[in-house]
């Protein structure tokens, strides 16, 4: 078990290696060698460029696992490699930032590897390794930076070594549009988190996120707290493509694939993780986290059901990821920041290997089999999914420890667990109530939910120590924006459980015309972006 | 009268009623089709425009579509540093053409071209765009390509657009009285506008060419321009009318699409309205300006050397080696027979170098058995015909080793699976669900990337039993209600029309005597991971699929003793110990499976144990030839099969294999005209004996169907090569798979048909050479010229210059060079 201890209560060895002086020689080997292998990387010509840098990408993963594997024997750890004044360059290892680490460059060395065969051949393949390395590097110093500075530096790092991907077909028109949208977005978030990091230095005179945490409680209710958390929870949902800042996202898939995998799956829920990482932080101020509530389920929902009207694979797959950052979001708002860390890294996996294999779709389709002939629901079908679902998520959740009194925000979180698992039933048991599909229909919901509860806390245990105790005192507002997001859920539910029968309605067809087209905030900003350029 | 009246006089406005549907209809007619991804079979782009000359056609396109279906000057002076065209070569071309220039001249021109003077068909996007920046084509483009994508979307979005079930022009006309994007792009009115029309095309179209003060001479052009800005959109819908057709209905959604082109081009004007603007739109009318342009002269002259010096190796190498070869009349120990696939040259070539005794034959590879296949336990079959043909059978899959109950046990299993998989999709998907999925299931995915990204797990995705299920040729009464599909009748083949398949397919390949113990007939597929593109890479004449199951029913039929009884009747004697094996051909690995072994008799099995090891020495000696392309030339022996087989497991492999590339030539001749040559997989292989062939059927045959398929695979890959930008599919590593039938580039736009550019080029040079279809065939010049009066499409291929045919004569001694409009020229070697 891993828990953070601050910095002057180390056990002897970890300060032994934490004292700056070892710390920089110890690092210097390693990261020379890095260096040499980056540098390697960038001279050779096209594919050789491509393969040294899925060999770097290994290696970083390697150091990522070396890193997990410290914290685990001994706990959270600081190097700094260089220090000036405030301006401090180091790695911050905990378990938070050591399963961000871990899962970014897992993902750098599936995609970069197949950056190699899939770009062969391409002019441009050796500078497309290049800013591919640069912006994996980018995001590895963004988990582990351990201030705010370097923090603040890496991140827009990462967005403007993305820019150069998202460019990377300078003669497509579309692609040029789409990363000027994000470009101006980006800015937008870098403003906030500027502005932020001026306050915090104000308020706390420090940047240093232990420093910061240690000190938060005691300016607990000022003004220029509910400043800085309100600057950090906006640029965390303008990172993180939350409504109204989504729509250059799916508008990005003018860049190759693997671009497309590596953003969706390792740089677009930064955000999530600036809240995270800051949540000691953020907790302090209940109208941040009720504002990440409602933007993130809103955002959640409103994507969700443009997804469902996109006709091709990447723009499902694109508003999907609109979507579950706004899930995520909605987690972290409700104070589960375990559960939207466990949302984060197990949709990064997901979005990564959907991206990646977006071209077997047409073989999927061939075989998949489509229900023929139903138009809607028997409400007696309806009725006992919910049932059953509602039945199985209480019964499992009460083995995991759950009680009716635990946390409003867990049992939100569970009731649209359940949500889904009647969504599951009604499929299947509407096309045939067969005793046989009864049963295989319990064992799935009820094995699918041990696995989601058993993953649950099982996050909570690893990230125990990274993770503040958020045990808020709820008001009735808090219980006002969760009953309301609640409602929202099942009305989508309902709604596209009808879908069959409400979809030739006038009213829904007008609705369907305006959502395929995301209700035209992209064609507007769009429009917008152009007009500026012109 | 045309030529004097100015195309906007108002007299021939009123003196007759153009008839404007019919132009449209004629517009609509030169738009090939595009099958969608699942059967993406080769189609000649130009295929409703062989009619014309290929070199007006050259001209046409230019002024319709703005793009040259020639390769660039750049090619040619390639071409010419590398001495792949010679100066006789040239001097031939300007022979054949009867061309009024000399070789100093185009060697001079080359140089310095010039002389690109052709005037374009204009719309009134393409007249805005060149004043505003607003860039109007691109909108209208995504604006049409958006609203296609939902209308055709079979199985993406869970929420399918409302209006589905009405003809293309209405549902569009339902949707865009909603959608307001082209009213915030600055196109005022446009719902208001789409109000206003007619609810079909057939109303629609005079309204709004009348609006756009169209003449009737150039609105021919002018439509075809219309439909050349979307042409991936066009020849789907044009896909979709012919399905359609095929199955007896009559279908106008090609003339609803180009209504709504139209309707944009009336929002445009009326936007941008202005005498200059009218006065530029339309352009040069078809026939006035076919004559040509110098430079478009001088680069077909280019491109005929090109193809003349193809022609000149080819002819040398099949003279060179005429009466050579005497194939012996002894007993084979092994017939195979394979598809006419370039790929199988290749092949072929391999396996009779392996030992003596072996005969291989070329045939389409469908075995002539026009079949639907329904696999086993699933609803759907797939057609495994050419595309020219409709099947005329259903056969299902059974498993033959099993009882009724264990089918029956084994047919429930496979449908509560699907019912789980389609509920656990929707898990996936809904947009409820989705977040709680990813919660659940996510993290299990580090695996799956783990798996795909490392290819463990799985040694070669092909056939884990590929003996398991077998055709059932008899009659299948357990699923005869199925609604959802009444095209066929579920009654496998009747007896007495297997004898009539057994003996076509026997006649037609020329397998009527001596036939060996064990006779392999060989179907191929292709074997690729996560490539949209993998029907393209299977078998063109079983529909773009893999050719095994075509195989098995031919097999299966030729083994029965009652059909061999019956074919005794018609002078077929197949000995007793004759076996006939069916076989897939996997042309990625170059790996050919056996199927059903165990039903090979005793006394067979040591000739099998030996033919198993030939075929392996076959796909070596195969795979050795094909490693440089691959890029493997560095690696041999057991390196070398395993980085083959690693590319079909690969799923971020963008060229798994090169497919029918390079492709050239088609020869239909016996065996001993092209055995022992190396013909570098660029050759189409049908066996053809005109002496054997007595009523001239089988030449008929060959003329009207494999030669057009060949001629269609041809067309697709120039076309693909010459211009990937309009006719092939571009760059793969952007593509986007729309509807789960097409394919979109990035963020949307136009359909894109054709191949990718990593189909036909390897990131340094072209892998494809663009040269039109050389036909040899060997009979006598009358019988050939014989078909091509009889059939109207051979002789447009013929004479219209989209092959080039040569005739065989005096066993390979002689051939002779089909003429332009009739007559033969003898080459000379």
């Amino acid at each position: 078990m891993v828990r953070f201890q601050p910095p002057q209560n180390m056990p002897p060895l970890l300060s032994l290696i934490a004292a700056q002086s070892i710390s920089a020689t110890a690092m210097a080997a390693p990261l020379a060698a890095v260096l040499l292998l980056f540098l390697h990387g960038l001279l050779a010509d096209g594919r050789t460029a491509a393969i040294n840098v899925a060999r770097i990408a290994k290696t970083l993963l390697v150091g990522a696992a070396l890193a997990a594997g410290l914290v685990w024997a001994v706990g959270p750890a600081e190097f700094v490699l260089a220090a000036v004044g405030p301006f401090k360059l180091g790695f911050y290892f905990d378990a938070l930032s050591v399963m961000m680490l871990v899962l970014v460059n897992f993902l750098g060395v599936v995609v970069t590897r197949y950056a190699v065969n899939y770009l062969h051949g391409d002019p441009g393949q050796q500078r497309f390794s290049r800013w591919l390395l640069l912006t994996l590097g980018s995001v590895s110093l963004l988990v582990v930076s351990p201030n705010l500075l370097m923090f603040g530096v890496a991140w827009v790092a990462t967005s403007l070594s993305l820019h150069k991907l998202l460019t990377f077909y300078p003669e497509r028109p579309g692609a040029m549009l789409a990363a000027r949208k994000k470009f101006i977005v980006s800015r937008i978030g870098d403003v906030c988190l500027l502005a932020a990091m001026v306050l915090v230095w104000r308020v706390f005179g420090t940047w240093d996120f232990q420093e910061i945490f240690a000190a938060s409680a005691a300016h607990h209710g000022e003004t220029s707290m509910s400043w800085i958390c309100g600057l950090l929870v906006a640029a965390a949902l303008i990172k993180s493509a939350q409504f109204p800042f989504h729509s250059w996202l799916p508008d990005t898939l003018e860049t190759p694939t693997p671009v497309s995998a590596l953003m969706h799956a390792g740089i677009i829920n930064a955000g999530g993780f600036l809240v995270v990482r800051l949540s000691p932080l953020i907790t302090q101020s209940p109208g941040a986290l009720n504002a990440l509530a409602l933007v993130g389920a809103f955002t959640a929902l409103f994507a969700s059901v443009i997804m469902m009207t996109q006709t091709s694979i990447k723009k499902s797959l694109a508003w999907s990821t609109v979507a579950q950052m706004g899930f995520m979001m909605l987690q972290c708002g409700l104070g589960a920041f375990a559960l939207a860390m466990l949302h984060l890294v197990a949709h990064s996996l997901y979005k990564a290997h959907a991206f990646l294999s977006s071209g077997s779709i047409v073989n999927i389709a061939k075989s998949a089999w489509v229900p023929t002939g139903r138009t809607s629901a028997h409400p007696v079908v309806v009725l006992a999914s919910m049932l059953v679902a509602v039945v199985v998520g209480c019964g499992v959740g009460a083995l995991f420890g759950l009680r009716i009194d635990s946390d409003p925000g867990q049992l939100l979180l569970i009731a649209v667990f359940v949500m889904a698992l009647a969504y599951m039933l009604w499929t299947l048991w509407s096309s045939s109530l067969r005793l046989r599909l009864f049963g295989w229909g319990l064992l799935v919901t009820v094995a699918a939910t041990a696995v989601c509860l058993a993953l649950h806390s099982g996050f909570d245990h690893l990230l125990a120590g990274a993770l503040p105790k958020y045990a808020p005192v709820r008001s009735g507002l808090e219980y006002a924006v969760m009953a309301f997001v609640g409602l929202l859920f099942l009305g989508v539910l309902v709604f596209q459980s009808q879908l069959p029968v409400w979809s030739a309605r006038p009213a829904f067809a007008r609705f369907y015309v305006h959502a395929s087209n995301g209700f035209y905030l992209g064609t507007l900003f769009g429009r917008y972006v152009q007009k500026r350029n012109a | 009268m045309n030529a004097t009246l100015a195309p906007h006089s108002p007299l021939t406005a009123s003196s007759h009623k153009p008839n404007w549907i019919h132009t449209a209809r004629l517009a609509c007619l030169r738009i090939p089709p595009l099958w969608p991804l699942n059967s993406f079979v080769a189609v000649n782009p130009f295929v409703g425009l062989v009619g014309k000359p290929f070199s007006e056609v050259c001209e046409l396109m230019q002024r319709v579509s703005h793009e040259s279906m020639l390769m660039s000057v750049e090619y040619f002076r390639e071409q010419q540093k590398k001495c792949r065209i010679t100066a006789p070569d040239l001097s031939a071309a300007i022979a054949q053409a009867k061309a009024d220039t000399c070789r100093a001249d185009l060697v001079d021109w080359l140089k310095a071209p010039d002389g690109f003077d052709t005037e374009k068909v204009l719309c009134v996007a393409d007249v805005v765009n060149l004043k505003h920046p607003a860039q109007w084509s691109a909108v209208v483009t995504e604006e049409i390509s958006k609203w296609c994508a939902s209308y055709f979307d079979e199985s993406q979005s869970a929420w399918r657009m409302p209006w589905k079930k009405l003809p293309l022009f209405a549902a569009w006309k339902q949707a865009a009285m909603i959608d307001a994007t082209p009213e915030l792009l600055g196109l005022e009115g446009f719902r208001s506008l789409v109000a206003g029309l007619p609810d079909t095309s057939a109303e629609a179209i005079p309204h709004l060419l009348e609006t756009l003060g169209m003449s009737e001479e150039a609105a021919g052009d002018y439509m075809h321009r219309l439909l050349m800005t979307l042409p991936g959109w066009s020849s789907y819908v044009q896909y979709y009318v012919r399905d359609k057709a095929m199955h007896g209905t009559h279908d106008e959604s090609l003339h609803d699409l180009l209504a709504v082109r139209l309707v944009f081009e009336a929002a445009l004007l009326k936007k941008y309205d202005s005498p200059e603007l009218r006065a530029k739109v339309g352009g040069p009318v078809t026939g006035q300006a076919a004559k040509g342009s110098i430079g478009m002269r001088n680069l077909l002259l280019w491109h005929s050397a090109l193809e003349i010096g193809f022609q000149r190796e080819l002819c040398g190498q099949l003279i060179a080696a005429a009466g050579a070869r005497k194939i012996d009349k002894k007993r084979p120990a092994l017939q195979a027979v394979f598809c006419i696939d370039v790929r199988s040259e290749v092949m072929r070539r391999s396996l009779e170098s392996v030992a003596g005794g072996i005969e291989t034959l070329g045939f389409a590879g469908f075995f002539g058995m026009p079949i639907e296949h329904v696999p086993f336990g699933q609803r759907k079959g797939t057609s495994q015909v050419p595309v020219l043909f409709t099947p005329k059978y259903r056969v299902r899959e059974h498993l033959p080793q099993a009882t009724p109950v264990q089918e029956k046990d084994k047919l429930r299993a496979m449908q509560l699976g699907r019912r789980l998989n389609h509920s656990w999709s929707a898990f996936r998907t809904s947009a409820v669900s989705c977040f709680s999925f990813v919660e659940t299931a996510g993290v299990g995915f580090a695996w799956k990337l783990v798996k795909d990204g490392f290819q463990l797990g799985r040694k070669s995705a092909t056939h884990t039993c590929n003996s398991c299920t077998a055709p059932n040729l008899h009659q299948h009464k357990r699923h005869s209600h199925d609604p959802l599909d009444e095209t066929l009748p579920d009654v496998g083949i009747p007896p007495e029309d297997q004898l009539q398949l057994a003996l076509g397919a026997l006649k037609n390949m020329g397998l009527t005597s001596n036939f060996a113990p064990l006779v392999m007939i060989c179907g191929h597929g292709s074997n690729t991971t996560n490539n949209p593109y993998a029907a393209g890479l299977d078998c063109g004449a079983c529909g773009g699929h893999a050719g095994d199951s075509n195989a098995k029913v031919a097999a299966a039929i030729l083994n029965q003793p009652a059909i061999r009884a019956g074919l005794e009747g018609h002078g077929i004697h197949i000995p007793g110990d004759t076996h006939f094996i069916a076989a897939l051909h996997d042309t990625t690995t170059d790996q050919i499976t056996l199927f059903d072994t165990r039903n090979v008799p005793a006394s067979h099995q040591e000739e099998l144990k030996k033919v198993q090891g030939w075929l392996q020495s076959a796909t070596q000696r195969t795979q050795s030839q094909r490693a440089e392309s691959l890029g493997l030339s560095e690696v041999e022996g057991r390196e070398l099969s395993a980085g083959v087989v690693q590319k079909s497991l690969d799923w971020s492999e963008v060229r798994p294999e090169w497919g029918l590339a390079g492709n050239a030539a088609f020869i239909a001749a016996p065996r001993e005209r092209t055995q022992g040559l190396n013909l570098k997989g660029r050759v189409f292989l049908h066996n053809y004996n005109h002496a054997a062939d007595t009523e001239k059927s089988t030449l008929e045959l060959i003329m009207t169907a494999p030669m057009v398929v060949a001629n269609w695979i041809n067309m697709q890959y120039y076309a693909s090569t010459v211009n990937n930008r309009l006719w092939g599919s571009g760059n793969k590593v952007t593509h986007n798979v729309v509807g789960t039938f097409g394919i979109q580039q990035g963020n949307g736009g136009d359909l894109q048909a054709g191949l990718p550019l990593q189909s036909v080029h390897d990131g340094e040079k072209w892998m494809h050479e663009p040269v039109r279809l050389s036909v040899f065939i060997e009979a006598n010049r009358a019988d050939i010229d014989a078909v091509i009066a009889k059939h109207e499409s051979v002789s447009q291929l013929v004479n219209n210059g989209w092959v080039h045919l040569f005739a065989i004569e005096d066993e390979g001694h002689s051939i002779l060079r089909h003429l332009a409009g009739g007559g033969w020229e003898a080459v000379l070697a």
